[in-house]
């Protein structure tokens, strides 16, 4: 049985035994927490949050030197890579100083906060920069040059077993046109 | 030692073809999460320097591979491997996940092979190494059966809907680009008809729960290898989401039943 191994690992090596169950400890505290990790100490939740069928689903449009793109004749990691820089960038527009803080707010509570004290770190991304290197990035994925770029996001719900548009499609206002 | 290799080398081709390590994703901005040891990476300029320069980005690309390649080395020539260097491998496997995961698509969670791994081979005494060995075994275990609690105890296991939703909102690219393609209507079929699609999901946490087996028994790791395979094949052709960076954590069942003599196990070295 397992227990006879942790009892042979106490007897074997202590340290290694304190690490070990540290390491469980910290595991059961951080998931137990929620909101909160520190890798390698990861929540792996793996699809466990409540979702429905009749959420709004946001799809991206992308038109690129008017052309409209059909995103589903890529890889699904060429998607994945499309979708989730832009999906990022809007994230770490509005939480990234956020989070820090709240970080920051946690060390400084348990009178560590010299360690994180670094107003500095933080980087402020142009929309124009991030156009830039989002139009490299689609380049080398639709494998042609990119001139004249235009992201929308089209919402859809589940409706009569279909996916039905709902609203007009709305620009997405981080990426610069010209 | 070889299992590692090939996965590791298979993951790292696969990142390399699709533009997915440091130098090649080329960042222009990275994303912060909830997590202490991201925050605390941060406060030490390395992603601001990683976004700023062109020099961090190689630098790191060429760290990574290096100390996967030194380890490989120590550990096939059957050298000595020295704990701290080990540790160091996992740690800069751990800060080189964060950075990728900052500034890319990747979770930081298909980077866990290669930050728990290296460490099994912290000590190339045979006694230490059986200890490593089933102590990361168990690490593994507890990653895989928590998944299984979370489903169960945030009620998700008891939603209908659950599983239709996560394909809709997977699939939601495909699903609106060609509803007429053969894989549109597979999906499609599978959100509409709920009770299918979240016997999937069962299916999924079964496999998860089933690895509880393993904090008390090795009788069962060869099933537990088979589990864990078909989870990461599922994950690839339902989901679409690409774990073939935890195939390699097979090591841990496919040589679990390998006994040392009972003498050095209890003797300390």
């Amino acid at each position: 049985m397992q227990q006879m191994f942790l009892k042979k690992l106490w007897k074997f090596n202590k340290i290694a035994f304190v690490l070990l169950i540290l390491y469980f400890s910290l595991f059961i505290f951080f998931n137990l927490k929620t909101g909160i990790v520190a890798a390698p100490i990861l929540q792996f939740g793996m699809f466990s949050g409540i979702q429905k069928s009749t959420d709004t689903q946001a799809v991206y449009k992308l038109f690129v030197n008017g052309n409209p793109i059909n995103l589903g004749n890529y890889s699904f990691t060429d998607r994945d890579i499309i979708v989730n820089t832009l999906d990022d960038f809007a994230n770490q527009k509005n939480n990234n100083k956020n989070i820090f803080n709240k970080v920051k707010l946690l060390f400084d509570k348990c009178k560590a906060g010299a360690i994180i004290n670094n107003d500095n770190c933080l980087i402020n991304v142009s929309d124009t920069a991030f156009t830039i290197s989002f139009k490299n990035k689609l380049k080398t994925i639709l494998h042609t040059e990119v001139n004249e770029l235009g992201i929308y996001k089209e919402k859809y719900i589940l409706q009569n077993n279909e996916l039905i548009k709902i609203d007009s499609p709305q620009k997405i206002d981080f990426i610069v046109t010209k | 030692m070889i299992i590692y290799i090939v996965c590791f080398s298979l993951t790292y081709c696969w990142c390399v073809y699709n533009r997915l390590t440091l130098s090649l994703n080329n960042p222009s901005f990275y994303l912060n999460e909830l997590d202490i040891t991201t925050n605390l990476l941060i406060a030490t300029n390395i992603p601001k320097l990683l976004i700023t320069t062109k020099w961090l980005a190689p630098l790191m690309d060429t760290l990574y591979l290096s100390v996967q390649i030194i380890l490989a080395y120590l550990v096939l020539k059957e050298k000595k491997t020295n704990t701290i260097f080990v540790f160091s491998v996992s740690f800069v496997n751990l800060i080189y996940a964060l950075l990728l995961s900052m500034t890319s698509h990747l979770s930081i969670q298909q980077f866990l092979p290669w930050i728990l791994l290296p460490l099994i081979f912290a000590n190339t005494k045979i006694i230490n190494f059986y200890y490593n060995f089933h102590s990361i075994r168990l690490v593994f275990i507890t990653v895989f059966f928590s998944a299984a609690l979370w489903k169960l105890f945030r009620g998700t296991l008891f939603n209908s809907d659950e599983m239709a939703s996560i394909l809709l909102w997977q699939h939601s690219i495909i699903l609106t680009s060609d509803s007429q393609a053969l894989i549109s209507k597979c999906f499609m079929y599978l959100i509409n008809h709920k009770y299918l699609s979240q016997g999937l999901y069962l299916l999924a946490f079964l496999a998860e729960f089933v690895f509880l087996i393993g904090f008390f028994t090795k009788k069962f790791d060869k099933l537990l290898l088979i589990l864990l395979c078909l989870f990461i094949a599922a994950d690839y052709s339902i989901m679409f989401i690409n774990y073939f960076s935890w195939t390699a954590f097979i090591i841990l069942f496919l040589y679990s039943k390998k006994e040392i003599n009972k003498d050095l196990i209890s003797t300390k070295n």
